[in-house]
């Protein structure tokens, strides 16, 4: 509820001061490369309307997703200069239980020599639609600034059967759906500046030139910046798990507002086991939690060691406390059940090599205790001081995943995982960042961007923090405020959106009117933005509105 | 848990174009198997029992690779389409496409196109036999990272 504050002060703030002045928002526009092919986005199988998403085919459903998240990013950054994103759907590799969702990127990048504009570095990589908006012009007329493709094979016989894409522009996608809106906003933001261009296996830089992304990217084990180092360097860098951070100023000043406390295991006795541990929840069984994890550490003895792969010696000793064993000889599931079985409350695996590690695996019995693991180093720490031993899971004083010194972690897994590693953050964020390399269901991308504008500020787009328009009026609403909250892109897309689905000015009065109602209702507007947006929905100005993205108040209809 | 704070922050119940609720990044992941799928960089798991997102399990991870390998054979047409024309498939083939620019206020830049290698969820590599073998973004992470053992 604190952060809660913050972010909310910071929106209001904005709001109270709205300022003044045209807003350059840049116009991203959609190339529809499945025009005449019946597929993707072209799709004629009818839909009923979902989730907001007033399409009745499928492909007029995904058209309007796309439009959406085009209109959000495109309010939130500022271009002189059309942004155009290629995009089309394709039967992608698949089986009836996994397959590729996509891909995208930026199709071209540039470099100004030197002098670069202000606010450029001069002999640089910059993703497409950054430089244009940095020249001021379009640097591949007739190219598309990115290039997405979709699987338009999901849920059909073969391709992850029994899924689907969910349409909806509201997050609430049913099970087995994945929501594409947020999928498109995480796969637009690659192309838009969030990727570095450097080979990960040869730590050559992408035809001898720096990019700009990467320019930000500094190792602490090192002390050095991603350039500053060696090719070799840098190849060990991008493994480097927990050590490679994006030291671009604004993501660090911003990372507080979205950032939240790790979950740590804080031992309390002995004093020589005192201290703070980080660890891994494992993928099965419930969530380990302040309020479920606690007590007494028992480690397990079975079979005459602490791997805890047979029933327990120990397990009275065990049994209502939390058990510690070792990684090694059997499946974690295994262990887990045997500890489950003796009356542990919760179970601490230390890792028995070098690396993190995140225990997973299918149980052949519910898991119905909480799991996490712990380094080496620290297992074999507990193991020495089994006496005593007790401690629980507790909330940081740092920020789950910022180093010390608040810059925000990328992702660099000690195995390099090509497409994942560097260009993402990491999978310690928390809550859940739209850029970490898994699209997590708890997104809500229509609505918050958490740390990636602040990333493409540091880059150099600018952003639109000024209050959003509807056109010349001035609804009192930030476009985006610090910690990424895109209230104001929302207002704007959502009015573009009901205005071009409406068949009367009618009807598109009833719908923003409704929509502006659910923003108050739900706490997103001060009283002073709420009174400001309904201003902006006059007669007069609806009336414009729907000229200006709707057929018109003169059209037949 | 952590997430909360954003769900209460936000209200998040909009007239159908917002949302009312998210899932609890703390709630129980799921024992049973799930569903994977992978975006450039991003990999999803559906949990089939609750419907949920979760990470996909090492079997998998597994077939999802073998699916790619069985499908290597469409790489070249998936990546047409730029212009009517395929896209550098790696840096060699993009270098060649580096050329020099002038902008409207006489400076000068350089340009080049992105190869597939940089965009695709997928790296295709030629071994010296001819053969051909494709691999999934992540996946020797993921086994490195979340393992059964």
């Amino acid at each position: 509820m604190i952060r809660h504050n913050v972010l909310f002060r910071a929106l209001l703030g904005v709001g109270l001061l709205g300022m003044v002045g045209y807003v350059s928002a840049a116009e991203i526009k959609i190339d529809n490369r499945d025009v005449g092919t019946g597929q993707g986005l072209d799709d004629p199988t009818p839909a009923s309307p979902v989730g907001g998403n007033p399409g009745t085919t499928r492909g007029e459903q995904a058209r309007i997703v796309f439009q959406f998240a085009a209109d959000l990013w495109g309010a939130v950054l500022k271009s002189d200069v059309p942004v155009t994103v290629s995009a089309s759907f394709a039967k992608l590799s698949c089986t009836a239980t996994a397959g590729t969702l996509g891909s995208a990127g930026a199709t071209y990048i540039f470099g100004f020599d030197d002098p670069a504009p202000a606010g450029a570095l001069a002999n640089t990589w910059y993703h497409s639609a950054l430089f244009d908006a940095l020249a001021g012009e379009d640097a591949a007329p007739g190219g598309a600034d990115i290039r997405a493709r979709f699987n338009g094979a999901l849920g059909s016989t073969g391709c992850l059967e029994g899924s689907s894409w969910y349409f909806g522009l509201d997050g609430k996608q049913p099970a087995g759906s994945i929501d594409f809106l947020n999928v498109v906003l995480h796969e637009m933001s690659h192309g838009l500046g969030f990727s570095g261009f450097g080979s990960l296996t040869t730590g050559q830089p992408l035809a001898g030139l720096p990019d700009i992304y990467s320019t930000f990217v500094f190792d602490n084990s090192r002390q050095k910046s991603w350039y500053a180092m060696t090719p070799a360097e840098r190849v060990a860098s991008a493994v480097n798990d927990g050590n490679l951070v994006f030291t671009g100023a604004n993501v660090k000043a911003e990372a507080p507002l979205w950032l939240t406390p790790p979950l740590l295991l804080r031992i309390s006795a002995p004093a020589a086991a005192v201290g703070d541990y980080a660890i891994n929840q494992a993928a099965f069984g419930p969530a380990a939690s302040v309020d479920n994890f606690s007590g007494s550490i028992v480690a397990a003895i079975s079979g005459g060691n602490a791997e805890g792969c047979t029933a327990f010696d120990n397990a009275a000793a065990v049994a209502g406390h939390l058990a510690l064993v070792v990684r090694g000889t059997c499946a974690f599931t295994v262990k887990v059940d045997n500890a489950q079985r003796a009356g542990a409350t919760g179970v601490i695996i230390a890792n028995n090599q070098p690396g993190t590690l995140v225990p997973g695996g299918t149980p052949v019995t519910p898991v119905t205790i909480p799991v996490v693991s712990v380094s080496q180093a620290d297992g074999n720490k507990l193991q020495a001081n089994l006496g005593g031993l007790a401690g629980g899971l507790a909330l940081g004083s740092s920020l789950a995943g910022a180093d010390a010194a608040g810059n925000v972690q990328l992702y660099a897994p000690t195995v390099l995982a090509q497409g994942s590693s560097f260009s993402h953050y990491d999978t310690r964020l928390t809550p859940n960042a739209l850029m970490e390399y898994a699209i997590s269901a708890d997104l809500l991308g229509q609505v918050a961007l958490d740390l990636t504008p602040a990333l493409f500020k540091d880059e150099g787009w600018k952003l639109n923090e000024d209050s959003q328009r509807l056109l010349r009026c001035d609804t009192g609403i930030p476009t985006v405020v610090p910690g990424g909250l895109i209230v104001g892109a929302n207002v704007v897309a959502s009015a573009k959106l009901l205005a071009g689905s409406s068949a009367s000015l009618g009807e598109y009065r009833t719908a923003i009117h409704n929509y502006a109602n659910g923003l108050a209702a739900d706490g997103l507007l001060s009283k002073h933005q709420a009174t400001r947006l309904n201003a902006c929905l006059n007669p007069a100005k609806t009336r414009e509105q729907f000229e200006a993205w709707g057929i018109g108040e003169g059209h037949p209809g | 848990m952590q997430t909360k704070w954003v769900r209460r922050s936000l209200g998040l119940a909009i007239a159908g174009l917002m949302l009312a609720t998210v899932v609890n990044a703390t709630e129980p992941a799921a024992a049973t198997p799930a569903a994977s799928v992978m975006v450039q960089g991003v990999q999803v798991a559906i949990d089939p029992a609750t419907g949920q997102l979760v990470a996909p399990t090492a079997e998998q991870r597994a077939a999802l690779s073998r699916a790619m390998l069985e499908q290597a054979a469409t790489a070249p047409a998936a990546r047409a389409g730029l212009r009517g024309a395929a896209s550098p498939r790696n840096e060699a083939e993009a270098r060649r496409t580096i050329r020099t620019i002038r902008l409207q206020n006489g400076g000068q830049a350089v340009g080049m196109e992105v190869p597939e290698s940089l965009m695709s969820s997928l790296v295709a590599e030629r071994h010296a036999d001819g053969s051909v073998s494709i691999h999934h973004q992540g996946d020797s992470q993921q086994a490195a990272t979340e393992v059964s053992q």
